[in-house]
């Protein structure tokens, strides 16, 4: 009897802790604050007081929640995860209060973006979307929300999209064009999600060919099938580039207008005489009807980290390009991806199929 | 730059956090969905506020750890830890009813510590090799390598009848489509519900067939104890001499592990279960499996560690991750500011061969753990089961949450055990289902893509799969490998008969 009901005592206190888990978020609660706790709690609380008592703006005075969820749409350890726990870090810091990352992975993002969408507007809940993949969902399927349940904060850095190739089949873009245009249908391009097939349909729309686009389940399937030869061009961001070198694969061209300079010799469409500017960039936002005094508290502590050299180096080991955008330049950015996005969709329908 | 990485290695800092990180992943590996995956991405950012040799070596560790700690479980309870370990409890189980739990537990230590050291005795000084090796395989090559891996419906069937393991495949390779396409991300199956979009993982599935479904059996089971037979001791050396003579089953499993690992996108599960259906095709004694095989065992164990090291293989040398913890491993590499790459070996080298050596070190920290902790964790067996049935079940639902860290998925383990009793009392395996849903997937993908392929060199998909000579070798060993399908499919038969 006794052990019995140390049984259920042991059942229930485990229940317990499992609904106390659910009840935080319903996300991938990877412990950032938690474990970075012991070491920066302390000197956060002592910044935060000084903090709020120094009247820089009367705006400090809004009570944000003790607790800030940011919501990552995509698994622990990708590209955007890294970029947010940079950013969640510093944030912590700023604000003087938790900031705890969850990733809500799944169906391409949609999963995440999401329950960014509908979360509480109080403040309480952040997100960073992976640009332009929210854009790809919202102009290609019938998605629960819209870019415009989004209010765009920060980027804080940007991974440039690259054609690649293999060094003994197409060197230059305009041969690329050429037997395009000769052979229909024959040149693959591999791709894995939204931002590189739009990319893959821009190449087409600005070479006037036609391409095989193949689908891919993840990037790094992509770079594997462009080693193998099973395709013949890959969209891909520069990360790639120092495993590809090596293995004979060379950049073509840029679909950003910015470069980075260990590749600033490869030519962008841009200067090719193309409109196009299109990068992958984690966004960080906040759902929108978010009140004003919140979303300046969070733009000025934003703001504050985008002009910390620190947070530029951190960006920059994690082998991305450091770009800060805020305020204006920031959402006409991210209009022009929107336009072009829409664009390629309704030209190229049976790439986005 | 050897003095470097050997003072690396031995410094009481380093061979602490080994050995942190191997126990831990024993600890992650042995409780039922807790799987190294989940302990990898749990313990990320505490890596990344170490330095990148020990980051790594801890995420190493628990990587490593994790494999063994599997097994533990699934001999004991039924339980696989992680869908790794299945076949391991569907061995090792019968015999932990027969007395036999130390005896199976010291079998699936010696095959972790074999089939690990193997991995990453290739990783050390096979790398390049098997890197070329990895990219002869092309998108149709890994779709017949899919193929292949069905074909071993014929062993896991067990005693049942062969159509109806054909019948769970089927529905297991429906289960996978479940949620959006890979490609145009179209929903399927979703019937509105949102928590769908992202599919059926994997994990709810395995701990909802395999470890609630079991502890629903059990409940009402008389005598209180998972097994009333009392445990046999048996002499280490006992074992090994009888784990030496599978010796052919052992070296198959480990070669199995090997080449799955270094496959980005294949990834371990189906490594084990390949490895497991080829050791029963190829096995003197067929019969025994499913009763409780220690060859099934070895062959599972060997197979599971040995992708640790080789999936490291691309990841270190290509960026490309073989597997689901090798991706997260990719990010703490990056967040480190290492590269993968050429680069890697020499920018980076002392971390680089640090972390390669260090994992060596896993391995032996395992072994030690697992052998010489058989004797405590063998007690496991003879708790009572009013401790064990909440636990299980608690836990279960922790680890299907923690996955995704969706209520949802708790909901989906247990939809999955009550189809799982629903099929063991109608005669059908559960295990085929599994495996439709670990290689649904990859079948599907690569089905496609070879598709794609094929049309932009304007050819029919079998033209297009019969012009590539490993494609050939690959379908001439489908043709083989159904062929001893169907001969073992008809073993029980005559058994019966």
């Amino acid at each position: 009897m006794k052990k019995r009901t140390i049984a259920w005592i042991l059942c229930a206190v485990l229940c317990l802790a499992l609904v106390g888990c659910g009840k935080t978020g319903g996300g991938e609660q990877t412990p950032q604050a938690e474990n970075t706790a012991p070491a920066e709690q302390a000197p956060q609380e002592e910044s935060a007081v000084p903090a709020e008592q120094t009247p820089q703006d009367e705006k400090q005075s809004v009570e944000l929640p003790k607790q800030i969820e940011m919501i990552v749409p995509y698994s622990a350890g990708g590209g955007t995860d890294n970029a947010a726990r940079v950013v969640a870090d510093a944030l912590s810091e700023q604000l003087g209060v938790k900031v705890i990352v969850t990733n809500q992975a799944g169906a391409a993002s949609e999963i995440g973006d999401q329950a960014i969408a509908e979360a509480a507007s109080d403040g309480s809940v952040i997100g960073v979307l992976g640009a332009p993949d929210p854009q790809y969902l919202v102009a290609t399927k019938d998605t629960a929300f819209t870019m415009e349940d989004f209010r765009y904060l920060a980027v804080y850095n940007l991974s440039l999209p690259m054609l690649i190739g293999k060094a003994d089949g197409f060197t230059t873009v305009e041969e690329i064009f050429d037997y395009g245009k000769e052979h229909p249908g024959e040149i693959t391009i591999g791709v894995s999600g939204g931002g590189p097939k739009t990319e893959a349909a821009i190449l087409m729309s600005c070479g006037e060919f036609e391409a095989t686009v193949v689908d891919f389940g993840g990037s790094a399937d992509v770079s594997t099938a462009l080693l193998s030869g099973d395709i013949d061009l890959a969209c891909l961001t520069p990360s790639y580039l120092s495993t590809l070198e090596p293995e004979g694969c060379v950049p073509l061209v840029y679909f950003s207008e910015l470069k980075i300079d260990a590749y600033s010799d490869v030519p962008s469409l841009k200067e090719m005489g193309f409109d196009v500017n299109i990068a992958h960039n984690p966004v960080v936002v906040i759902p929108a009807g978010a009140p004003e005094e919140i979303v300046s508290r969070y733009q000025q502590a934003l703001d504050a980290i985008g002009q910390d050299p620190a947070i530029k180096e951190a960006f920059e080991a994690l082998n991305t390009t450091y770009y800060y955008m805020s305020g204006e330049e920031l959402d006409s950015y991210m209009d022009g991806v929107d336009a072009l996005i829409t664009d390629m969709v309704e030209r190229y329908s049976s790439v986005f199929q | 730059m050897i003095a470097e990485v050997l003072k690396n290695l031995f410094s009481p800092e380093a061979l602490l956090i080994l050995a942190a990180g191997t126990v831990l992943g024993i600890v992650f590996g042995a409780v039922p969905g807790l799987t190294g995956t989940i302990g990898v991405s749990l313990l990320l950012p505490l890596s990344f506020s170490m330095s990148a040799e020990m980051g790594l070596l801890l995420l190493g560790g628990i990587y490593m750890g994790s494999m063994y700690g599997g097994s533990i479980t699934a001999v004991l309870l039924n339980i696989p830890g992680a869908p790794e370990a299945t076949f391991t409890a569907v061995e090792g189980f019968p015999m932990t009813l027969k007395g036999e739990s130390q005896r199976a537990l010291y079998h699936a230590a010696l095959a972790c510590v074999f089939g690990g050291l193997a991995g990453v005795l290739v990783l050390l000084f096979c790398t390049p090799l098997l890197v070329k090796v990895a990219l002869a395989f092309g998108q149709p090559e890994m779709f017949l390598l899919g193929v292949a891996g069905l074909t071993v419906i014929g062993a896991l069937a067990g005693g049942a009848d062969i159509q109806k393991s054909f019948y769970a495949v089927g529905a297991g390779v429906l289960i996978s489509c479940v949620g959006a396409d890979f490609a145009s991300n179209t929903d399927r199956f979703i019937f509105g519900m949102t928590d769908l979009k992202a599919g059926i993982e994997l994990i709810a599935v395995v701990l909802g067939m395999f470890a609630i479904s079991e502890m629903i059996l059990n409940l009402g089971n008389k005598s209180g104890k998972i097994t009333t037979v009392p445990q046999k001791k048996i002499s280490r050396w006992a074992v090994f001499k009888e784990f030496l003579s599978y010796k052919f089953a052992l070296l198959r499993a480990t070669i199995i592990g090997i080449l799955i690992g270094i496959l980005p996108g294949v990834g371990g599960t189906t490594a084990c279960f390949i490895a497991y259906g080829n050791a029963k095709t190829l096995s003197k004694a067929p019969e025994r499996f499913g009763k409780g095989s220690p060859e099934g065992i070895i062959a599972n164990e060997s197979a599971n560690n040995a992708v640790v090291g080789s999936c490291l293989v691309p990841l270190l040398s290509l960026g490309i991750p073989g597997s689901g913890t090798a991706a997260i491993m990719l990010g703490a590499l990056t967040v480190h500011g290492m590269i993968p790459g050429p680069d890697l070996f020499t920018k980076h080298a002392d971390v680089a061969y640090t972390f390669m050596f260090g994992m060596l070190g896993t391995v032996l920290i395992m072994g030690l753990f697992g052998l010489f902790g058989i004797k405590l964790f063998s007690k496991i067996a003879s708790i009572d089961l009013e401790y064990i049935i909440p636990l299980t079940i608690v836990f279960s639902f922790l680890g299907a949450y923690a996955n995704s860290n969706r209520m949802f998925d708790v909901v989906v383990a247990l939809v999955f055990a009550v189809i799982a009793i629903v099929m063991k009392r109608n005669g059908f395996p559960v295990a085929p289902l599994v495996l439709g849903v670990v290689l649904g997937p990859l079948l599907e993908e690569k089905l496609r893509i070879s598709m794609v392929l094929a049309s932009a060199k304007r050819q029919n998909i079998f033209l297009f799969l019969l012009k590539r000579p490993l494609c050939v070798v690959l379908v001439v060993l489908v043709g083989l490998l159904l062929y001893f399908m169907m001969r073992t499919g008809k073993r029980p038969r005559k058994a019966e008969d």
